[in-house]
């Protein structure tokens, strides 16, 4: 990591077009003025971090229900016609237990897998 | 035209047929699973939440749902940037997708991440998960009223009783 000592009101360059300014300095909060194209994301490190450990608990949490037969809970249906524009998979088999029963068959006859 | 069907197998669904215009493409993957470009979405007609399915990994999916299901008057105002790694800035064209954190043991906790949207381009279907400008939408937004969650963890008890 690059790491650059600056003092009240210095600013360092980043690229072309994108400044970041010390602006106030009190006790250990600095405050940073940054100028940068309007199409430039910036955020706090925390939320970036915060929903990459979202997303990692929503993955995790399903890949553990998913070993077992816990029912998802249910939502307003009425979401579906927003949904219905998106084209969704339908998996073939539907139930936790018919998945089982397949899973099953499989190991001893393949053959009345397929519908 | 000529549609190659691809099957993957996954933990939640078993195997899944799809062909390629059932793919969403992800070009910046999703935050935490950055090497995943190519999800699905799978699921079943009567249950408002869909599953995103990483046609790489079987075991790895993310339960979604749309943002009325749990906000009827969603707004997410969305980075320019995002839109335009999507390929469009035509409302009709673009749908949002949120993704829940279903806990397994307690489901009545149910979260939504009102404040990381996925934003997806219907037609490209290319897709990006992006940071909302609306500060105050939480990432952690309960999903089921005090009332509702009082209901399913009763009924919950109740059929471990049995």
């Amino acid at each position: 990591m690059l790491v650059l000592s600056r003092r009240l009101n210095e600013s360092i360059q980043i690229g072309e077009d994108i400044q970041v300014t010390v602006v106030d300095v009190r006790g250990d909060v600095v405050r940073l003025g940054i100028s940068a194209p309007q199409k430039t994301q910036i955020w706090r490190k925390e939320l970036w971090d915060a929903i990459v450990e979202e997303n990692r608990k929503a993955a995790l949490a399903a890949a553990e229900s998913s070993k077992r037969t816990v029912t998802a809970p249910q939502l307003p249906v009425s979401t579906f016609s927003k949904l219905s524009k998106l084209k969704t998979v339908r998996p073939k088999k539907t139930t936790k237990v018919d998945k089982e029963k397949t899973e099953k068959a499989d190991k001893t006859d393949k053959t009345d897998d397929e519908e | 035209m000529s549609q190659t069907v691809t099957t993957v197998s996954t933990s939640r669904f078993g195997e899944i047929s799809y062909s390629e215009e059932d793919v969403l493409f992800f070009p910046r993957g999703i935050p935490a699973f950055e090497k995943n470009l190519s999800w699905i979405l799978a699921g079943e007609e009567d249950n408002a939440i869909k599953w995103l399915q990483s046609v790489d990994d079987g075991d790895l999916a993310l339960p979604v749902t749309t943002p009325d299901a749990v906000m009827a008057d969603y707004n997410a105002k969305i980075p320019e940037d995002d839109l335009d790694l999507v390929g469009s800035r035509n409302v009709g064209d673009l749908v949002l997708l949120i993704v829940v954190s279903i806990p397994e043991s307690a489901p009545w906790d149910t979260t939504a991440n009102l404040r990381a949207p996925i934003l997806v381009n219907l037609k490209s279907r290319r897709a990006v998960q992006v940071i909302a400008l609306n500060e105050e939408y939480p990432i952690r937004c309960p999903v089921f009223p005090e009332d509702v969650r009082e209901n399913m963890k009763l009924s919950a008890t109740m059929k471990e009783g049995v």
